[in-house]
């Protein structure tokens, strides 16, 4: 099954080398560099999966997570983080994310993750 | 200074001990089988994850004292331990190995408060129709929080009294806990998090 998933993070270079990886796996990938152009390209095109970073400069991640979950669609949510924490893992739980996972992460994992959450995603479409 | 390395988790039923079965059948009752069999696969995951970080760290095992959610305070830490492991718990597997490593093993819980849980939980799982369990599973729900506020204190106490200076301990709790809020400001504490799967969790792990 081919995915659109959208990447949310400020690091270009890191939304690049994931974008690169997921388009390897077969997946449609579009990368916005901060909340805001991410909400924008959630509303234009709506995505099955979404990596969302944490922190980020003027929207955070939890802050765009917040307003992401006021959509009627309900979208698929990995929320990264570089410096998880139990408070922030807590919120984003609370906000509705299937995932929470700290960078940098092996690629390896990663394939398989997004393996898991494409297989849990064609089992309820 | 005093260090401690927060490892949120999501427990297998394998790490449960004595509280496997109900912790299985109230999850299944609720999720049912094939949730079931995905959270595990998800946790064993996430347990691989989490050893493979730990053994990145650069610490001295002999400074290292470890901490366990569930784990009572009672002189048979490690015995418990070993049988858990054995048992399957990739958990208390891992933790064995890091005290076979040198690390100290503390008990961390109250044996009262984990009791009272198990009562909690047995008065849940000890009820026949779908619907008395979730009734009676709201019923308690706000007794098992305050408990579970109980048992972190009491968890941030035992770090408090037996983590000495320039020792780094690593605690191992679900993720309902928040030991965090309770442990004293000179406790540096960092997380260690590989993935939560969130939509794999149990339901009473759910906040």
């Amino acid at each position: 099954m081919t995915c659109k998933i959208l990447v949310v993070d400020d690091q270009p270079e890191f939304c690049r080398l994931l974008a690169s990886v997921l388009t390897e796996m077969g997946h449609q990938v579009s990368t916005a560099s901060g909340g805001h152009q991410g909400l924008a390209k959630i509303r234009k095109n709506p995505p099955d999966l979404v990596f969302l970073d944490i922190k980020m400069p003027r929207m955070n991640g939890l802050e765009c997570l917040r307003r992401i979950r006021k959509f009627k669609r309900k979208f698929v949510i990995v929320v990264m983080t570089g410096f998880g924490d139990i408070q922030s893992a807590r919120e984003a739980l609370r906000l509705g994310a299937e995932e929470y996972i700290s960078k940098p992460f092996d690629l390896d994992d990663l394939k398989q993750l997004v393996n898991e959450l494409v297989k849990d995603l064609a089992g309820g479409a | 200074m005093r260090e401690l390395i927060y490892v949120p988790v999501i427990h297998s039923e394998a790490d449960m001990g004595s509280l496997a079965g109900p912790h299985k059948q109230e999850f299944t009752d609720q999720l049912g089988v094939y949730v079931w069999n995905e959270h595990i696969q998800a946790v064993d995951q996430m347990w691989e994850g989490i050893s493979k970080r730990l053994g990145k760290l650069d610490v001295e095992h002999a400074n290292l004292r470890i901490y366990q959610d569930g784990l009572p305070f009672c002189g048979r830490e490690l015995d418990i331990v070993r049988d858990v492991a054995a048992h399957g718990s990739q958990n208390h597997r891992l933790v064995l190995s890091l005290v076979q490593r040198g690390a100290s093993l503390e008990g961390t819980e109250d044996i009262q408060l984990l009791l009272e849980e198990y009562r909690y939980i047995q008065a849940i799982t000890g009820e026949h129709e779908a619907a008395e369990k979730r009734k009676k599973a709201k019923l308690l729900s706000n007794k098992r929080k305050l408990l579970l506020c109980r048992r972190d204190r009491f968890i941030a106490q035992r770090i408090d009294k037996t983590l000495k200076e320039g020792e780094t301990g690593v605690l191992f709790a679900g993720m309902a806990h928040q030991v965090d809020k309770y442990l004293p400001k000179d406790i540096h504490i960092s997380y260690l998090i590989f993935r939560l799967p969130f939509s794999k969790l149990h339901p009473a792990e759910i906040l």
